[in-house]
């Protein structure tokens, strides 16, 4: 397991954008990131992603998408094989990607594309889970130009 | 590993409607009574082996019944008792 000195090492030698999670180890040996990021691919080391299990982080800002963003919106993503799976578990929406920017950025588009499709349906046409996830969605961001 | 096949056969299982999207996932969304009770997405792209394993927990199950689905050995209807069984309002 690498150790948080080694990460910073890292951190300064090979990340590429000015936006990177905060590096830090949680009580389960899982990489943590207290930090809020912009959308924008993360950058975080290339030993790091082959070694963590997870990584948290929240999402303040949506440039370039039609939604915006009420609240930070609290992101987990996780290795799974040789891909990647992004959650805002809150609201049941996951997504896969092939590397931790790629699961990212589909789990910020798909969040615009399910607020799109199940405002479209109707809440009075959703089931009571969906219908929860949903109101919870809402109160995290709305469409852009929004009353 | 699920896989885009897979997330095409558990729609069709499961009497998905497909969304068709703009961006990198269409949404397969499974209607109960009338009513939409889970969506999942379904990668856009032509490689077939592209990871799905998201798919169980937007179904609010585990990956073994996704894969029994996509085995053919897990039917809608079964599915449905499984949510059920596991606490989920469906109805």
């Amino acid at each position: 397991m690498l150790s948080i000195r080694d990460i910073s090492l890292l951190r300064k030698s090979e990340t590429s954008t000015s936006v990177e999670p905060e590096a830090d180890f949680g009580p389960t040996s899982t990489l943590w990131s207290n930090q809020q990021v912009f959308f924008s691919p993360i950058a975080v080391p290339r030993p790091v992603i082959q070694t963590i299990g997870s990584l948290s982080l929240t999402i303040a800002k949506a440039d370039g998408l039609d939604y915006e963003i009420l609240r930070p919106i609290p992101v987990v993503i996780e290795r799974d094989e040789d891909y990647f799976i992004a959650s805002f578990n809150e609201t049941n929406i996951h997504v896969s990607g092939d590397t931790m920017e790629r699961a990212l950025t589909n789990l910020m588009t798909y969040i615009g594309d399910v607020f799109d499709e199940v405002s479209s349906i109707g809440s009075e046409n959703l089931g009571p889970t969906l219908r929860y996830e949903f109101a919870l969605l809402r109160t995290y961001i709305q469409k852009r130009n929004a009353e | 590993m699920l896989n885009k096949t897979h997330a095409l056969i558990i729609a069709k299982k499961l009497e998905a409607e497909i969304a068709k999207k703009t961006n990198n996932h269409d949404i397969a969304k499974v209607f109960h009574n009338g009513k939409l009770i889970a969506k999942f997405g379904i990668r856009r792209g032509s490689r077939k082996d592209q990871g799905h394993g998201h798919i169980p927990r937007e179904l609010h199950t585990s990956p073994h019944v996704c894969k029994e689905m996509a085995d053919c050995r897990i039917q809608r209807k079964e599915w449905l008792e499984i949510l059920r069984e596991n606490g989920q309002e469906i109805d």
